[in-house]
């Protein structure tokens, strides 16, 4: 049997998922990676529905094995803030009191809200000039954003690395997504 | 890349037109079709390298009288589309079908053309140069290598369209490698003799294979091949095992799952990882839950970084929504019997996973 599961990817599309899982490979981290992305309908609908289950699988597996949980969902027309009160109010309002014991900033748990989207931050990442009020997403063909996504992870991992001074061409959704992915410790399996 | 396979008059497919994405699932009834694409596909490679003609009466649509039947490839490769075209005729009076027409294009010119029981040979800017009588019953493009270098860069192509269908049994499934063999036979019977020809023209691909198996094989630690008393040589793998003792099993001594993951991690690392085209069908079989997301991730990764090709034949619930919402291609049969497809989508939303859906039969037809 394999290695349980050190990762957890929560996410709206498969473009997320390629892109994440691109930038796990340069955190060195290979296996032990698990996708929940989107199987039907609204992506946005699915990760709120999915948070508390998520939410509370990490803390029941958290005694065993040292996982992290990436969950993205896409900010669209609303703000991160907005976004992120949407997901914690999704365990606030929980029966579970597992869920309302609220410490997800304490916990390797990193919530990611592109702004609009994720084709937003390939952008960005690939020095390309993007704002977060447009939409890209018909910009490309579904094959060009794919291309994007190995070279948009390693600039997003260099990044993410101790000290560095993020460009000014950085938009604020992707500084505070590097925030999230920083204080992540290393998970094990 | 594939771009485009037209079939007429072979089993259930008439006048079908696909036109494949670099990663593609195929989802359907039984019967709808889906594996017949693959063997479409594996008839026309072994007709065209003279390895056995599978094309018969019997592979012909049962309603339809039309006695000619139709394959064609369609591929881009550095930005030129090469244009594949087989026609084959049944006639009553004759026992072996025969060719009708079998023709090269590239971006519209010809550069092979077998009709009539003649090979038109054209040079690389489009001038025929010679002409042959060929046997009726067989390929001849093979015999055009030499006059266009297209017709190479096409088989060389071809080569890399690989169809699976991985059979792990061990009675099927070779552990003998008498000898080496450079392509894997459809069903992986060859595993052991392709393994022993990878060994030494791909060492780098083999350590990132035996990595990867390490980590989806339970206590494995590595492959080899041993020489046994006849002289015969097998494959045999290491594993931990309690008092961290080393153990030896031979191929089929593996579990039929242990080989199919084998075959998989094989297929990734020495074949899509090289940015060729693989049709796999039902890559889940006899695979444990927890083994089918980390192959189908890796895979995926594959096709990504090499820029290869991965259509996946698959009814198994991990697959179906991890692809079939983006990558999803519905077959169906009309009313006439007849295959067609369509983008997987459902009724409405409903807000259950595409495997619950078509569990229920709920899936937009």
């Amino acid at each position: 049997m394999s290695k349980p599961t050190a990762v957890v990817l929560l996410c709206e599309d498969n473009l997320t998922s390629v892109f994440l899982r691109s930038y796990l490979k340069e955190c060195r981290i290979f296996h032990g990676v698990r996708v929940n992305s989107t199987p039907s309908g609204s992506g946005f609908d699915w990760v709120l529905q999915q948070y508390p289950i998520e939410v509370n699988a990490y803390r029941q597996s958290k005694a065993r094995i040292s996982t992290w949980l990436i969950v993205t969902i896409d900010a669209d027309k609303k703000t991160v803030t907005s976004r992120i009160n949407q997901l914690d109010s999704r365990l606030k309002q929980s029966e579970n009191a597992r869920l309302r014991e609220f410490c997800v900033q304490n916990e390797n748990i990193a919530r990611l809200v592109p702004r609009r989207n994720i084709e937003t931050w390939l952008l960005v990442l690939t020095g390309a000039a993007a704002n977060e009020k447009d939409d890209y997403k018909d910009k490309k063909a579904r094959e060009e954003w794919q291309r994007l996504a190995k070279p948009a992870s390693q600039q997003l991992f260099a990044w993410t690395r101790p000290n560095i001074q993020l460009p000014a061409h950085c938009i604020e959704s992707l500084r505070l997504a590097v925030k999230e992915l920083s204080h992540l410790s290393e998970p094990t399996h | 890349m594939l771009k485009r396979l037209y079939i007429d008059n072979f089993r259930c497919f008439v006048n079908f037109e696909y036109k494949p994405e670099r990663k593609q699932l195929l989802l359907g009834a039984n019967g709808s079709g889906k594996s017949s694409l693959l063997d479409a596909i594996l008839f026309l490679k072994w007709f065209i390298t003279g390895d056995e003609n599978d094309f018969t009466q019997k592979t012909r649509t049962r309603w339809d009288p039309h006695p000619n039947q139709v394959v064609e490839l369609e591929a881009e490769l550095e930005g030129k589309t090469f244009l594949y075209r087989l026609e084959i005729r049944y006639s009553p009076e004759e026992q072996l079908p025969s060719v009708n027409l079998e023709k090269l294009t590239v971006s519209g010119t010809p550069v092979f053309e077998f009709a009539g029981g003649e090979v038109s040979f054209f040079a690389n800017g489009g001038s025929q140069v010679s002409s042959l009588r060929w046997k009726a019953t067989e390929s001849a493009l093979r015999l055009a290598q030499q006059s266009n270098t297209l017709v190479g860069r096409f088989l060389d192509w071809l080569d890399t369209v690989h169809c699976f269908q991985i059979d792990p049994y061990f009675d099927v499934m070779e552990e003998r490698a008498d000898t080496e063999d450079a392509l894997p036979e459809y069903n992986l019977s060859n595993l052991a003799p392709w393994y022993r020809h990878l060994l030494l023209v791909d060492p780098e691909g083999n350590a990132r294979f035996l990595s990867e198996l390490k980590e989806a094989l339970n206590n494995f630690l590595s492959l080899r091949f041993s020489q046994e008393d006849d002289g015969v040589r097998k494959l045999r793998a290491d594993f931990l095992a309690q008092g961290k003792k080393r153990i030896t099993l031979s191929l089929s001594e593996f579990s039929d799952g242990q080989r199919m993951l084998m075959g998989l991690y094989m297929v990734l690392h020495f074949v899509i990882a090289k940015g060729h085209t693989v049709i796999l069908d039902e890559p889940d079989n006899f695979v444990s839950l927890r083994e089918i997301q980390p192959w189908l991730l890796a895979a995926e990764d594959a096709v990504q970084e090499s820029e290869g090709q991965l259509i996946l034949i698959s009814h198994h619930p991990e697959i179906l929504n991890y692809w079939a919402r983006e990558f999803g291609l519905l077959f169906f049969r009309e009313e006439n019997g007849q295959v067609r497809t369509k983008p997987y989508s459902e009724v409405a939303d409903t807000g259950l996973e595409p495997a619950e859906t078509i569990a229920r039969g709920w899936e937009d037809e």
